[in-house]
This record gives structure tokens, C-alpha cells and sequence, in this order.
């Protein structure tokens, strides 16, 4: 055979394949005419495709994969091994089984006579509120279902690692690496809690290392999903009740069936810390009895790590097969330095970090996941901790609290031998004063951040419309603010707890992206607060860093709240005083990410607010291109570092895009398209690290769209075209793979109004009239999910009148005119609103007066609502008066017209835009006299 | 590794150029550095995890690649090249692996590569090979087309992104591709 022979069947094997069986012999024979070679090669093709079957479908690779696989499917996912099982079920490692997503996952298979009901209706519950938890180090929940057993699921990103305790010990990393690598650790399960989300069972096997030594968090917040109460009160003593957690881990208040919060997290931290510095843990179960349970967490006290070293301990290994021992030699020779060495590394400092984190009283903890992690920063770095302040009066406390009466007495006498009695006594009534004031501030605090942050978050989380009960709740927490603030002078922790918390409920106040109460000045008040807390206490004490860090981020919301209010060159000096502490701060801990990339956010900030025309903004565009390159140096040099923090690389395309920005804005297209393109590179590479990632898709999306915006104003219609299809495909996945979510009918309605729109302008009416139905179609189902939002319908209404245009022009005058018979009644319900605006009322009078099919125009009912606009706006605004104008000329006034038409007139400058087209009314009405 | 990384870069801007001799000097740079990848993906995985041709060519892209100096086409250019890579690299390890079985292998082989393809699967990919080849001389682009699919398992709207070329065209491409490799393997064993 040779080529040209193949060539020749491959002709008439792509016409033949599609054709049904019994008209295929008879183009055969005409196709090979007597060319009998040609058809037998033909056929034994033919037969050959039948027979093919899955015949490397499978890529090479790939089968191994197959091969091993128990072949089962869950709803779309099919099972490839069993990876681990606990006490909640199965976990198994799965994929995708369509073409689209040939992802691998973890799915864990929750096992019979665990409450399936209830469980499921907890994953509709906090779906949401997981999947927001969008941290490179926090694997993500993907989904969750129902198997056709009736088994509930969940679909969690699959991460290959090592638990972090044997990764370690196997790497045989120092303590200094072990701390490091604990606050990667802290700093995944602050992000966490900043979005009000507990992990609640933290342990080493939730916690993997990659092979590059990265964190990654498993089953954040699934111990909540599948059992709200680990320890319920009502069952303490029963077995059942801790069934489902591992004890060693959990904390004494959810060993007792009490309110777990953010501090319960430090508690397991803690744990996991002891058993990382020393091999140990705190506490042995032997029986693991609920009442040993108990009793141990509850009321035993650990040793110091630095004690606990010198242990020896028998211990069953994870299998349960073999007995190790856990000897100061074994403990030593993991860490790769001497017994003597790692004893004097631990006393001190990392005992009491260690031990304030294990305290049985949740208040008595670190007040903060991040405060632990800086408490082991301030160790690594030399800087006296915070943990060792108070050790002495609380370990008095304690001593007192447990041996009661007898103990009082005791103390006194020997101290009274060492000291003398009388200020002994003085001492320890100050003491114990000084512990109660600040227990009871402590306590405050606590019942804030509970009642604020948890149940607060809740009620914004799962009730629409309760903006007032919201209002209500922010009141609450800013009156316990204050009465704090005003007797905590003293205490820095505390009142950096309280700058925090500020900051936080300025941010729920109003902020610039996400959704908020909207009250603008009472989160600018909010942030000032936060500010004078942290510049005081940075005035005391300049080697407070934190206090320096939140410094510049309460001048950064200040900032944002300023912008929203318009105050452009005060915004500025504030966003240049936060970008000049980050600039010091980086100057004296280089090597922080989290701190160059805050920093890279002021520079952003500067550069948006300068001179970036898709922001208000001050003109002034050199500068802000300059803050743009530091910004995306940062993120460069960031991304260079950390190639595999997706965070970093995301943002380093939010730096191109905006370049792109500024050079679209000065016309530039094809530069702009140049860093469009950059940045639409890097998002493309995002979704394929990240296939499951919306955000990343929609991102892309958005890319693909802006680089076509650049092509359709170059007039490159059919790039333009391709470039919005991208987007058009991309936002479509996303839309049927989550069909409730509203936003994505939004973003697939826009681009299909786009797309519609340019096909209309390339001649491609049938196909652009389509589009824009499609779009229409979509924003009906924005505008019914949520009728009272303004911008929905809003858009409903753009996306109807652009059809109703496009269905004119070509002729289509039914379909119009039930288009815009929609757009009219949409447009009256917005007027009749009882927030309606004048703009409202004069858009409905304006509709009235010119809509095509010219039919449906209804000039009497239009001055009605002209002169309720006129009114409403106070007869300042020139469009509305020109509407009145024109509305008293349709009902034959045309007297009234032309005098209204010239105050409007008066009202505009010499060269306003627009000025021509109320030049030419006046024109017309004047001929008409 | 940069040094590797702005060399690729630096050839695959040149090929996209035009420059189709740099090919030459490209594959086995692309060859050498999968080939390093796969082993250490299988000793990190001894415990029967399993490799994924998508996943490792996704890795050598991103661990290779300076991303902002590309545009949007080299990636094509690249997956194009890592086809050709994964399959150099997979017939080679499948070549020592038969030569192994046969006791006359002259390279030891290491525990990582031996780990990547079974005995039997080892004759099957070499007897694919060898039809492929036939294949590519009848019809270039047919080749390609199983090469981006089968070995590094890119699904059908993504070898039409890599290639240039309509999902359909991709598919018409495959369908016949497979029936024709299928026809040949099967003759072969009678």
C-alpha cells in the first residue's frame, strides 16, 4: 500500500462511516469503481472500526490506572482504589469519567447508619460556605452527592502527601524547620477562620506535606458537615458520642460537648506542635473510654515538651501491627541533633508557646490561630514571646484552683519565708485582681467574636433581606468594643484583638467587592478606630510589628472608604501612608510573602486610584504605571519563588491586566491586547492546573472577552468573534455544571449579547438575533431568582431592548413587538417602585414616548410620569426636563415645550456632550409652531 | 533548573518563529527532562500510585515553561513536542523492558523504570509503535493525531486546540487512525 492509495480511502471511508449499513455497498462500489483493492481496503477498514471497540481509547498511560481500579462508579465519578478509610467511611481516589474533566479526586464515602438525611441537608447548608475556601493550602471540597445506594458522599481535591508527623520525622527536619513548617500550618487555618469557618478535627492525618513542602489542609469543616456536636451533651458517656474524631486531638470543651470556636483549633494545633517538637503526645489514652477520655483531656496537665523528651514510650503503630518505642534517642535522631541540644532548644519559650496553646480554658488559649504563629515568629526571630508574660500568676492560679482550700494557706506560708508575708499577700491579691479583670475581658472578647462572627455570619449567610437585623448586630458588637477598648489600655494583645476586630466589622460595613451593609462612613469610622488602637500601641512599643500591620491595613480600608465617598486626594494620602509602613515592614522581614504581596496590593491601590480609568481616579496616569510595575515586579519576583502558589500567579495576572487597563484607556489597543494576552496565558495555565476551580474559569473567561473587546474596537470582527466564543464556552461549562448558580446565567447572558451584537454588525442577523434571544433568556432567569435587585433588572431590560432593535432592523415585527411590550412593563414596575429614582421615571417616560413599534407608544401616560420625574429630580437634571419637554410637545403643548426645552438648554455648558440632540428638539418643536 | 527552563522557552519562541530546524535540539531537551520527571513521579509514588501522561506533561509545562514570555500558541507547540517526548520515552523504556524479559538485555534497569510499563505492555506499545510509523508515512497528520490522544492523553477538543484544527476534523482523523492501527495489529497476529 502507499500513500495515495490511503488517501484514496480516506476520502471514501469519511464520506462511507456516517452513512447507515445498507446504503454503504453501493457507494462502494460506484466510489472504487474497479479498483478492487481500494474496496476491499475499504471494507476491512469498515470492519475494523466496527470491531475497534475501546482499542487505545485509553491512553497509554492511563491504563495502568484503569487496570486497578475496582470499576465503580459514584454518580459521575468512577472509582480507582481504596486511599484510606476512617471512622466515617471510605475514601477512595476517583476521577471525572467524562471527557471533559479528567481530574483525580478523593472521594470519601460516608458508610451506613451515619444520619444520611441530615448530613445531606448539612452539605446544602455549608456547600457554599466551603467552597469559598479558596486557599492554595486547603484542599478543596468539590462536591457531594448521594450514591444510588443512597449513601451520601463528598468529592474532595485529591493531594498527594505525606501526613505532616511522618513527613518530618522522615525528612528528619530540625526544630527550626518543624516550626516553619507548623506556621505554613497556622497560616491555612487563619485563612480559615478569617472566613468563619472551624476545622474542628485537626490532626496529622488531615495535614499533608507535598513532595515541594507545601501545606495542604484535608476535610476543613467536615466534621461539622457530618456531625455538628462531636461530643453531644445529651450522650457524653456513651460510646457513640466520640466516635468520629480522633480524641487525642480534640479539645477539652469538645470533649465535654461545649461550644467549639476558633479556639479549639488552637487547642489541636497545640497538640499537633507538642507531638512535632517532641514525638510525643500530651496525653496517652490507654483504655480511650469516653470517662478516661474525659477525666485526662479535661483535667490533666501536660508536661513540659521540654520534659517530655526523656520519656520512653511504648507505643502500637498506626496499623496496630508492630510495638515501637519512642525513646530520647529516637526523638532526637529524627530531629538530626543532640538529646542535650533539643532539651535546651524547648525550655522556655517553645514550653510555654506549646503549653498557653494547650490550656484546658479555651480564653485562656492564644485569642488567635495567627497570634500562636506569631508568637513562634517573635521565638524564631529572638523577640521575647508573649507566652511567657502572666506564666507565673496563671500557674498560680491553676495550683490554687486545684488544690482548693489547703493550697491557699500553703502558698502564702512559703512565700511569706521567702518574701515576707505582707507583700506577699499584696502581690497575689493584685495578681488575682489583674487575672479577673482580665478573665472578664477575655471572656467579653470571646462572646463578641462568638455572637459576631459565627452567629453574625449566619444570619448574612442564610437569611436575605435582613439588612436591619444585620445593622442591629453590628451595633451590638461595636457598644462591647467600646466598653472594652475603654479598660484594656494596657494589655496589647488585647487591643491588637481589638484593632482586628474593628477592621473586621469595617469590612462587613461596606466594602469595595464583596457584599456588605453599604454604610460607608460607619466603616471609615470603624477603620479609624482600628487605626488610632494600632498607632498608640505602636507609639509605646515600636517592636510590636503587628501593630504596624494593621496600621496599614486600616489605612488601606480607609482608603477604599474614601474612594466610595469620592474623597480622592485623602484616599490617596492614606493608601501612600499604608504603601510606606509595608515598605519598611518588607524592608525588615524580606522574606515574608504574605507581606509582599499586602504590599504589592498598596501599590495597586495607589495605581488604580492615580490615574486608572476603569477607577476613580485622579488623572494622574504616569503614576499610576509606575505603581503597576511595582506591583507586578512583586508578583514576579513572588511568582519566580513560589511557582506553585496559584494565589501569587493569579495576581500576577491581575498586574498585566492592568496595563491593560491603562493602554485601552488611551486607545491603545494593541498594547492593551499585548497584556491581556499575558494575562490571559496565565489564567488559561490556571484552569489547567485547576479544572475544578470556577473562579479560574470564569477569570478566563473574562480574559478571552477583553482581548475580543480589543479586536472588535480594531475592527477585527472575526477575532473578535473567536475571542468571545472562547469566553461563551468557558462560561457555558460553568453555567450547566452548576445550574443554580445565578451569577453564571448573568456572566452567559452578557457574552451572548455581546457575541449577538457583533454578528449583527457582520451581517450574521439569524445567528445574532439567536444569541441575543439566548441572552434574554438568561437575564429573565437573573431578574425572576431576584426581582428586587436593581442591576438585574436593569440588565433584563438592556438585553430586551438590543433584541427588540435587532428584530426591527430585520423586519421581525411580531417577535419585536412582544419584546418590547416586556421591556415597557419591566420599565413600569421600576417606576412604580416605591424607591423608584427620577432616573426610573424618566427612563419609563422616555420609553413611552419613543419605542419602537411605534404602536406601543402612550404619550399622556409618558407626561404623567415625565412630570413625577421632573419633580422627583427637582428640576435639576437637563435629560429629564428634555423628556417633559418632549412629552408636552407629543400632547400638542408646544408652547410649554420649547420653554421647557430651553431651560434644560441653559442648564448645559457651551460643549456638553450631548448638547446637539436638545439643540435639534428645540428646532423641531419651533417648526412646529 | 531556570537554565533548562529559559532554553525551552527560548527554542519553543523560535520554533513559533518558524525556526522548524530548532525542533531537533528541542526534543531531546523535552525528552531528558519528562523522562527525569517520570522517575522521580514513581519513586515518589512506589506505593502503586500510577502515572498520568496529562498530568506529567501539565507538570513539565508548567515546571518548564517561562509563562510570560510565551503566547498563547507556543503551548500547542509545547504539547505537540511532549507527544513526541512521552512516546521516544515510553518506547524506549519499552524497548529495555522486552530486551529485559528476553535475557538479553545489555542496560540494567532501574527499579523506577521497570515500575512505569509491564512486560506485556511493553510488546504491545513497541508493536504499536512500529504501526503508528506506517501509519505517519501514509498520513502525517493521523499520526499526530494518536500521538497527542494515546500518549499523552489530551481528549479530543484539546488535540484540536494543539493541533489548529476543528474537533470534528479531530475526530473524522481518529476514527479512521484507530481503525487502520487496529486493522494492522490484528493482521500481524494471524
Amino acid at each position: 500500500m502507499d500513500s495515495e492509495k490511503y488517501q484514496k480511502a480516506k476520502t471514501i471511508f469519511d464520506k462511507i462511516i456516517d452513512m447507515p449499513n445498507h446504503d454503504r455497498d453501493a457507494f462502494l462500489a460506484e466510489a472504487c469503481a474497479n479498483d478492487i483493492e481500494l474496496a476491499d481496503l475499504v471494507k476491512s477498514l469498515l470492519e475494523s472500526d466496527a470491531a475497534a471497540g475501546s482499542f487505545i481509547e485509553v491512553p497509554f498511560l492511563k491504563l495502568s490506572a484503569k487496570e486497578s481500579s475496582s470499576g465503580k462508579h459514584i454518580g459521575p465519578y468512577k472509582l480507582v482504589r481504596r486511599i484510606g478509610h476512617g471512622g466515617m467511611g471510605a475514601v477512595f481516589l476517583a476521577f471525572r469519567d467524562d471527557e471533559q474533566f479528567k481530574k483525580q479526586v478523593a472521594i470519601k464515602l460516608i458508610k451506613r447508619g451515619m444520619d444520611t438525611d441530615e448530613i445531606i441537608k448539612r452539605f446544602r447548608n455549608e456547600r457554599q460556605i466551603l467552597a469559598s475556601l479558596d486557599h492554595p493550602a486547603i484542599a478543596r471540597l468539590l462536591d457531594g452527592g448521594v450514591t444510588d445506594d443512597g449513601l451520601p458522599y463528598l468529592v474532595m481535591e485529591y493531594i498527594e502527601g505525606q501526613p505532616i508527623d511522618d513527613y518530618c520525622d522522615y525528612h528528619k527536619l530540625n526544630t527550626i524547620e518543624r516550626l516553619k513548617l507548623f506556621r505554613k500550618v497556622c497560616e491555612s487555618v487563619q485563612y480559615a477562620h478569617q472566613n468563619l469557618i472551624i476545622h474542628r478535627d485537626l490532626k496529622p492525618g488531615n495535614i499533608l506535606i507535598t513532595r515541594d513542602r507545601n501545606v495542604k489542609l484535608l476535610d476543613f469543616g467536615i466534621a461539622k458537615l457530618l456531625n455538628p456536636s462531636l461530643f453531644p451533651v445529651t450522650i457524653p458517656h456513651t460510646q457513640t458520642g466520640f466516635k468520629n474524631m480522633t480524641p487525642e486531638y480534640a479539645s477539652p470543651e469538645q470533649v465535654k460537648g461545649e461550644p467549639i470556636t476558633t479556639a479549639s483549633d488552637v487547642y489541636s494545633l497545640g497538640v499537633l506542635l507538642y507531638e512535632l517538637l517532641t514525638g510525643h503526645r500530651p496525653y496517652r489514652l490507654k483504655s480511650h473510654t469516653p470517662r478516661e477520655i474525659e477525666d485526662v483531656i479535661c483535667s490533666q496537665e501536660p508536661e513540659k515538651p521540654s520534659t517530655a523528651i526523656s520519656r520512653t514510650e511504648q507505643i502500637s503503630s498506626k496499623s496496630g501491627e508492630a510495638e515501637n518505642q519512642i525513646t530520647p534517642q529516637t526523638v532526637s535522631q529524627k530531629r538530626n541533633v543532640k538529646f542535650e541540644t533539643l532539651r535546651k532548644r524547648l525550655s522556655g519559650d517553645l514550653d510555654n508557646i506549646v503549653l498557653k496553646a494547650l490550656r484546658k480554658e479555651p480564653h485562656r488559649r492564644y485569642a488567635s490561630v495567627e497570634q500562636l504563629s506569631e508568637d513562634i515568629r517573635r521565638h524564631l526571630v529572638g523577640l521575647p514571646v508573649t507566652a511567657r508574660k502572666g506564666t507565673t500568676s496563671y500557674r498560680l492560679a491553676k495550683f490554687v484552683e486545684r488544690h482548693k482550700i489547703g493550697a491557699v494557706t500553703t502558698i502564702l506560708v512559703s512565700i511569706a519565708l521567702l518574701t515576707g508575708l505582707f507583700a506577699a499577700s499584696w502581690q497575689a491579691q493584685i495578681a488575682e485582681r489583674e487575672r479577673a479583670r482580665a478573665e472578664r475581658r477575655f471572656e467579653d472578647v470571646r462572646k463578641l467574636t462568638n455572637s459576631f462572627l459565627f452567629e453574625f455570619h449566619e444570619a448574612v449567610e442564610k437569611i436575605p433581606g435582613t439588612t436591619a437585623a444585620q445593622e442591629l448586630i453590628v451595633q451590638k458588637a461595636l457598644e462591647y468594643l467600646n466598653n472594652l477598648s475603654q479598660e484594656s489600655e494596657d494589655n496589647i494583645p488585647l487591643r491588637l484583638e481589638l484593632a482586628a476586630a474593628y477592621s473586621k466589622i469595617a469590612f462587613i460595613q461596606d466594602n469595595r467587592y464583596y457584599g456588605s451593609l453599604g454604610n460607608t462612613s460607619g466603616a471609615l469610622n470603624s477603620y479609624q478606630k482600628a487605626l488610632t488602637i494600632s498607632q498608640e500601641i505602636a507609639a509605646g512599643d515600636s517592636t510590636v510589628t503587628d501593630a504596624f500591620h494593621k496600621m496599614a491595613r486600616s489605612h488601606l480600608g480607609i482608603g477604599d472608604m474614601l474612594v466610595k465617598l469620592r474623597n480622592l486626594p485623602e484616599a490617596m494620602v492614606h493608601y501612600k501612608k499604608g504603601l510606606e509602613i509595608r515598605k519598611r515592614l518588607v524592608k525588615n522581614d524580606a522574606g515574608n510573602v504574605a507581606l509582599r504581596k499586602n504590599l504589592a496590593v498598596s501599590y495597586q491601590r495607589v495605581g488604580d486610584t492615580a490615574g486608572n480609568p476603569s477607577f476613580p481616579n485622579l488623572g494622574n496616569r504616569e503614576e499610576s504605571l509606575e505603581n503597576y510595575q511595582q506591583m507586578l515586579s512583586i508578583f514576579r519576583q513572588l511568582f519566580r519563588e513560589n511557582p506553585r502558589d496559584m494565589d501569587i500567579y493569579h495576581s500576577l495576572g491581575i498586574s498585566y491586566e492592568k496595563f491593560g487597563n491603562m493602554y485601552e484607556a488611551e486607545n491603545d489597543y494593541d498594547r492593551a491586547k499585548e497584556y491581556y494576552g499575558k494575562e490571559l496565558v496565565i489564567y488559561d495555565s490556571l484552569v489547567t492546573r485547576h479544572p475544578e476551580n470556577v473562579r479560574y474559569q470564569r477569570d478566563l473567561g473574562v480574559a478571552y472577552a477583553k482581548v475580543g473587546k480589543m479586536n472588535l474596537w480594531q475592527a477585527n470582527y472575526d477575532s473578535a468573534l473567536v475571542n468571545y466564543k472562547q469566553t461563551l464556552q468557558i462560561w457555558q461549562q460553568i453555567a450547566e455544571s452548576d445550574p443554580e448558580n445565578i451569577n453564571a446565567k448573568r456572566d452567559l447572558g452578557s457574552i451572548q449579547g455581546v457575541i449577538g451584537n457583533v454578528l449583527l454588525k457582520v451581517n450574521s442577523t439569524d445567528k445574532g438575533i439567536t444569541l441575543l434571544r439566548k441572552a434574554v433568556a438568561n437575564h429573565k432567569i437573573v431578574y425572576q431568582s431576584d426581582s428586587l435587585s436593581d442591576e438585574s433588572s436593569q440588565t433584563y431590560i438592556q438585553a430586551l431592548e438590543e433584541l427588540v432593535r435587532a428584530e426591527m432592523n430585520a423586519g421581525k415585527l411580531i417577535d419585536s413587538r412582544i419584546h418590547m411590550r416586556t421591556a415597557l412593563k419591566l420599565k413600569r414596575v421600576r417606576a412604580n417602585r416605591s424607591e423608584a429614582s427620577a432616573n426610573d421615571l424618566n427612563n419609563y417616560a422616555w420609553a413611552l414616548l419613543t419605542c419602537e413599534p411605534s404602536e406601543l407608544r402612550d404619550y399622556q401616560t409618558a407626561l404623567i410620569y415625565a412630570n413625577k420625574a421632573v419633580e422627583m429630580s427637582q428640576m435639576k437634571d437637563p435629560n429629564v426636563l428634555d423628556t417633559q419637554a418632549w412629552a408636552y410637545f407629543r400632547n400638542g403643548e408646544t408652547r410649554r415645550a420649547i420653554e421647557i426645552e430651553k431651560k434644560a438648554l441653559d442648564m448645559l455648558p457651551e460643549n456638553a456632550f450631548g448638547r446637539g440632540s436638545f439643540e435639534e428638539a428645540l428646532a423641531t418643536f419651533k417648526a412646529a409652531l | 533548573m531556570p537554565d533548562a527552563t529559559n532554553e525551552i522557552t527560548r527554542m519553543l519562541v523560535q520554533l513559533s518563529n518558524g525556526n522548524r530546524e530548532i525542533l531537533d535540539s528541542l526534543l531531546p531537551v523535552v525528552i531528558t527532562e519528562l523522562r527525569q520527571m517520570a522517575a522521580n513521579h514513581m519513586r515518589r509514588e512506589r506505593r502503586g500510585h500510577t502515572m498520568q501522561a496529562t498530568e506529567l506533561v501539565n507538570e513539565a509545562y508548567l515546571k518548564l515553561i517561562a509563562q510570560e514570555a510565551l503566547s498563547f500558541k507556543n503551548r500547542s507547540h509545547f504539547f505537540a513536542i511532549s507527544a513526541l517526548a512521552m512516546r521516544q520515552i515510553l518506547v524506549d523504556y519499552a524497548k529495555q523492558r522486552s530486551a529485559g524479559k528476553r535475557g538479553g538485555g545489555v542496560h540494567k534497569l532501574s527499579l523506577d523504570d521497570t515500575a512505569i510499563i509491564s512486560e506485556d505492555r511493553a510488546d504491545h506499545l513497541l508493536a504499536l509503535d512500529a504501526a503508528l510509523k506506517k501509519l505517519e508515512a501514509f498520513d502525517e497528520r493521523q499520526g499526530k493525531v494518536v500521538t497527542l490522544r494515546y500518549f499523552t492523553g489530551l481528549t479530543i477538543e484539546e488535540t484540536a486546540e494543539a493541533m489548529g484544527i476543528s474537533p470534528v476534523t479531530v475526530k473524522r482523523e481518529w476514527r479512521m487512525a484507530k481503525a487502520w492501527l487496529y486493522r494492522e495489529l490484528n493482521i500481524d497476529n494471524e
